[in-house]
C-alpha cells in the first residue's frame, strides 16, 4: 500500500484533500483492502482520543451485497452504464437520431395533407370542393407505412388522420350551415395503407 | 467588544470539527452522486459506529440492531441522489436511521420510545455521552483497553508528531491553523499528522487482530 494514498486518506478524513486525491484514493480502494482498514482505524483512533463511542462491527459487506443487486442511484452516472453506452453499436446510435426524424416525417405528412386540402379549394365554386390528390397522399402514406414505421408510429399516424378527418367533417358541416367558412367544403380523404 | 462576546464569536473545537467533517462528507457525497459507490463505503465505515449506537438505544437485540442499521444505510444510499446538502449529511443520515428504527419497531408491534429519538436531536447526538447507554461490559472493556493502547502510542510519538495529531484530533484545528501554531508549512503538518496516525495504527493492529 502506498504511503501517498494513505496520506491522502488521512487528509481526506480531515477535509483537507483535493478532488484529484479523492479520486485517486477511491480508485485504489478496490485494489487495496488495507486502505479501507486504515480509514476505519484512523476514525477509530480519533473517536478513542475524544472518548467517543465505537463499534468494531463492519456493515459494509452486507450493505454492498444488497446494493450489488441494484442499479446505481438514479441520476448517477455509473461506470458500467457508461461502458455499455460506449460499446453500443452503430445501429443503436443510428436509431437514436432516426426515431425523432420519423416523428417529424409523420407530422410533416399530416401538415402537407392539410395544406393540400386548403390549396386545392376552387374559390369560384359556391360550395368549393377540395380535390386532394389522393394518389400523392397515398404514395406518401405508402412510403411511411412500409417497414420504416414501427407499430407505435403507425398508430400515431392513424390517430392524426382520424383527427384530421373529424376536423374536416366539422368544418364542412359548419360551412354548410352558414356558408362563410374559409374551408367551404372538403372532401374527406380516406387514407389507405398500402397493401390494403 | 467584551472578552465574553469576543470569545463567543470564536469558532469552537466542535465548530472546527463539524466544518471539516462537513467538507469530507460533502466531497464523498458528491462522489457517490456521480456514481462512485466506493465513496459510500467510506461514509458507511465513518458513520457505522454512530448509527449502530443510535439504533442500539431502542433496538436492543444486537443482530436486529445491525439489520436495522444496514437497512438505514441502504435507504440513505437510495435517497442520496435527492440529498442537496441543505442539512449536514450526518443530520440527514440520523433522520433516516431514526425513521427506519421507528418503522421497524412498529412493524414488529413494539412500542417506539418517546424520548431520545427525535430527529431534531441529530445535530447534538454525536456529542452526547448518553449514546453509550447500550454498551455492554465487554464493549466497554474493549474500548478502554484500546484507548490505553492509543494513548500509549501517542505518548511514544516524537514531539512534533504528537503535537500535530493532538491539535488536530483533540483541538479540532485545521491544517492551516496547526501550521501557524507550529510555525511550519501546511505540507509538513499534513505529513506529521499522517505519520502520527500510521504509528498509532501500527500499535493498534495487534490488539485489533486479537479481538477480531
Amino acid at each position: 500500500m502506498s504511503d501517498r494514498n494513505k496520506e491522502s486518506l488521512s487528509a481526506l478524513m480531515d477535509g483537507e484533500a483535493d478532488e484529484l486525491e479523492i479520486r485517486r484514493v477511491l480508485n485504489q480502494l478496490d485494489k487495496d483492502d488495507e486502505l479501507s482498514d486504515s480509514w476505519k482505524n484512523y476514525h477509530l483512533m480519533g473517536s478513542l482520543m475524544r472518548d467517543e463511542d465505537f463499534d468494531s462491527i463492519d456493515l459494509t459487506p452486507g450493505i454492498n451485497s444488497v446494493l450489488d443487486g441494484e442499479l446505481a442511484p438514479s441520476g448517477a452516472v455509473d461506470a458500467s452504464a457508461l461502458k455499455s453506452l460506449e460499446g453500443s453499436t452503430t445501429k443503436d446510435k443510428a436509431s437514436a437520431w432516426y426515431k425523432p426524424l420519423t416523428s417529424v416525417a409523420v407530422a410533416a405528412s399530416v401538415t402537407l395533407a392539410v395544406l393540400l386540402s386548403v390549396q386545392s379549394i376552387e374559390p369560384n365554386e359556391g360550395l368549393g370542393l377540395a380535390d386532394v390528390n389522393l394518389n400523392s397522399l397515398q404514395s406518401q402514406q405508402g412510403e411511411l407505412t412500409t417497414s420504416t414505421l414501427s407499430l407505435e408510429e403507425q398508430q400515431q399516424l392513424e390517430s392524426a388522420q382520424q383527427q384530421l378527418q373529424e376536423y374536416v367533417l366539422q368544418r364542412s358541416s359548419d360551412v354548410n350551415e352558414d356558408n362563410k367558412g374559409v374551408l367551404p367544403f372538403a372532401r374527406v380523404v380516406e387514407f389507405q395503407t398500402q397493401g390494403q | 467588544m467584551s472578552n465574553v462576546a469576543f470569545a463567543l464569536q470564536q469558532p469552537t473545537i466542535m465548530d472546527h470539527r463539524m466544518s471539516d467533517n462537513q467538507q469530507t462528507d460533502q466531497q464523498l457525497v458528491s462522489r457517490v452522486q456521480k456514481g462512485d459507490r466506493r465513496a459510500f463505503d467510506l461514509l458507511v465505515i465513518k458513520y457505522q459506529p454512530k448509527i449502530l449506537s443510535l439504533i442500539g438505544r431502542f433496538v436492543f437485540d444486537t443482530s436486529e440492531c445491525q439489520d436495522v442499521s444496514q437497512e438505514a444505510f441502504i435507504k440513505a444510499y437510495r435517497a442520496l441522489p435527492n440529498f442537496r446538502g441543505d442539512s449536514q449529511f450526518y443530520t440527514w443520515l440520523y433522520r433516516i436511521a431514526v425513521n427506519t428504527a421507528k418503522n421497524y419497531l412498529v412493524s414488529r408491534g413494539r412500542k417506539t420510545p418517546t424520548q431520545g429519538i427525535d430527529p431534531e436531536d441529530a445535530e447534538h447526538f454525536s456529542e452526547e455521552t448518553s449514546f453509550r447507554d447500550n454498551a455492554t461490559p465487554e464493549r466497554i472493556l474493549q474500548r478502554d483497553r484500546l484507548k490505553e493502547v492509543v494513548f500509549a502510542a501517542i505518548a511514544e510519538l516524537p514531539e512534533e508528531l504528537r503535537i500535530a495529531v493532538s491539535l488536530r484530533e483533540l483541538d479540532g484545528m485545521s491544517y492551516d491553523e496547526i501550521a501557524e501554531v507550529m510555525d511550519c508549512p501546511i505540507g509538513t503538518v499534513r505529513s506529521r499528522i499522517f505519520r502520527a496516525r500510521e504509528a498509532i495504527e501500527k500499535k493498534m493492529q495487534p490488539y485489533l487482530e486479537a479481538s477480531a
